[in-house]
């Protein structure tokens, strides 16, 4: 399948676009990335300083500080610059463009998501190299290149899972003005009861068992999972099928609002 | 005076505003109520896992937890919505407009917009950390509580004056939200009690980048771990760090070029 010239383009302007203010970019990227190695080891060593314990719930320290380094990576995969991507192009008045384009409106945000994660991934793919190789004294974390692989495909599937799921919420804004606030709800819940401000199985496990009834633990808990290997192969393609059930669903909502909301659209901005 | 009647009219300005965008008010009621409860929830399962957290069991904990929010709330009220323009200001060469006013620039740029919509939020951290404060087990006194919530007001105005500092770099290098996402990731370590960090990071989080002091200092006066230690280093980094904001604030008007710089 032959991929339309228009979306190369669209995705090299994004990349462009990224890039401009190169030192804004790794001044914030090295910035987080300190910020949350720091805060995430002396928390943690905290709490396994005082249980005297070289390993709480299937994690030692080292593993749990490199599964805060990668989480927040892969939040910025996933979620990119979604809020406010779709919904202040209705609030401004924006959107007409894109219902002019003769190019599908979803194709062509999906194509500007795919360019902010491009970066985020190789983010990750470098912190995660330098962790395993130079800081990681920890040998019973085993990164392999098939586990990576399979964590890039599911990566992938929860990006598309997050970007529809996000773009219900920005889509209200066919009715209602300003609502930036629920994107950020669904970043909250995303992250906390997806383990990504705690890993799940640090959780109740009656927690853990109502939360597989939703989507959140399939978008952070599953990836971060298939990351550090602690997965069969069955388990993989049953989270999987799950996963990608969730996408289609909200992607159905998602384009039924669309259809709905566009008879709402005045077109002049609020 | 003068200062007063200017914050009176955007007081007004703000409210009339909010109303305009109804249910955007009640959805970021909503969004402020989901992040307390998250917070909470995030340490009650830590809870699961050890007895004590920088010196704290779960009771002072919570204390500190409905500190940080009360002091989250009322920088969201009076601060953050300018500090979101601030940026953009500079980049537009708006700055301009606010430079030929005849009152301090910073004050007008800083207090501009109220944000009436976490004003709510607001009260509601106000109700947390009045319960929390009623709840606790230990004998405080009045006294103690009234400098405590003042405390946590320098906390918040040293959480501003950190934030205009990672905003001001907009200055020099014309970025869209200056180094704006590294403070937000840092502002972490507020959330965090101080005396879990250790070394040189402890030294850097309550003297260079003083997230420590916010929050946890205040709480430490609170349950009386060497209050007047606290008082002075509250007092010290605040001052200090209001001058270092006035200096480089200064410096960066002599680099503002007005309009696109």
């Amino acid at each position: 399948m032959k991929i339309p010239s228009w979306i190369k383009q669209v995705y090299l302007m994004e990349l462009r676009k990224i890039i401009t203010y190169r030192a804004d970019f790794w001044v914030n990227f090295v910035g987080q990335t300190i910020f949350s190695i720091l805060i995430s080891y002396f928390l943690w060593l905290s709490i396994f300083e005082s249980n005297s314990a070289t390993q709480i719930n299937g994690y030692t320290l080292n593993k749990i500080i490199f599964y805060y380094l990668i989480v927040p990576i892969v939040f910025r995969i996933q979620q990119g610059e979604t809020i406010g991507a779709i919904s202040g192009d209705i609030y401004n008045g924006t959107l007409n463009k894109y219902l002019l384009y003769p190019i599908s409106f979803y194709t062509y945000k999906i194509t500007t998501y795919i360019a902010n994660s491009t970066f985020f991934f190789l983010q990750l793919c470098t912190i995660a190299l330098v962790y395993y190789f130079f800081i990681n004294t920890d040998s019973n974390i085993k990164l392999s290149f098939i586990n990576f692989l399979l964590f890039s495909i599911v990566l992938m599937v929860s990006s598309l899972t997050y970007f529809y799921l996000n773009s219900i919420t920005e889509l209200i804004g066919f009715w209602a003005d300003n609502i930036w606030s629920l994107g950020v709800i669904t970043r909250f819940l995303t992250r906390f009861l997806g383990g990504g401000l705690i890993p799940l199985s640090f959780f109740p496990i009656w927690s853990v068992e109502l939360l597989q009834f939703t989507p959140f633990p399939y978008i952070v808990d599953f990836p971060m999972k298939v990351f550090f290997g602690d997965f069969t192969y069955v388990s993989y393609i049953q989270s999987l099928i799950i996963l990608s059930l969730w996408t289609l669903l909200f992607r159905f909502i998602s384009k039924t609002v669309w259809n709905r909301g566009q008879y709402q659209y005045t077109g002049i901005g609020i | 005076m003068r200062y007063v009647k200017l914050y009176i009219h955007f007081l007004r300005f703000s409210f009339s505003k909010a109303m305009q965008f109804r249910v955007d008010f009640f959805f970021r009621v909503f969004m402020d109520i989901v992040f307390y409860l998250v917070q909470f929830l995030f340490f009650n399962v830590l809870y699961l896992h050890t007895n004590t957290l920088g010196g704290w069991n779960l009771e002072q904990m919570s204390i500190f937890i409905a500190g940080y929010i009360f002091i989250d709330a009322l920088n969201m009220t009076l601060f953050s919505t300018n500090c979101w323009w601030f940026p953009f200001y500079i980049n537009r060469g708006d700055l301009d407009y606010y430079l030929t006013k005849p009152v301090s620039s910073l004050f007008f740029l800083s207090l501009r917009e109220f944000a009436a919509n976490s004003f709510l939020n607001l009260l509601i951290a106000i109700g947390l950390l009045t319960y929390m404060l009623q709840t606790y087990s230990a004998p405080l006194s009045a006294g103690t509580v009234v400098i405590y919530v003042f405390l946590l007001i320098v906390g918040t105005f040293l959480y501003h004056l950190l934030h205009l500092l990672f905003l001001l770099s907009v200055f020099w290098t014309g970025s869209p939200r200056g180094f704006g996402d590294v403070y937000f990731a840092g502002v972490h370590v507020l959330e965090r009690p101080d005396r879990i960090f250790k070394g040189f990071t402890r030294f850097v989080f309550l003297y260079i980048l003083p997230f420590s002091i916010m929050a946890s200092y205040p709480a430490r006066f609170l349950f009386n771990e060497n209050p007047i230690e606290v008082l002075i280093t509250i007092g010290l980094i605040t001052t200090a760090f209001f001058c270092i904001t006035l200096f480089v604030w200064k410096r960066g008007l002599k680099v503002y070029s007005s309009a696109s710089s």
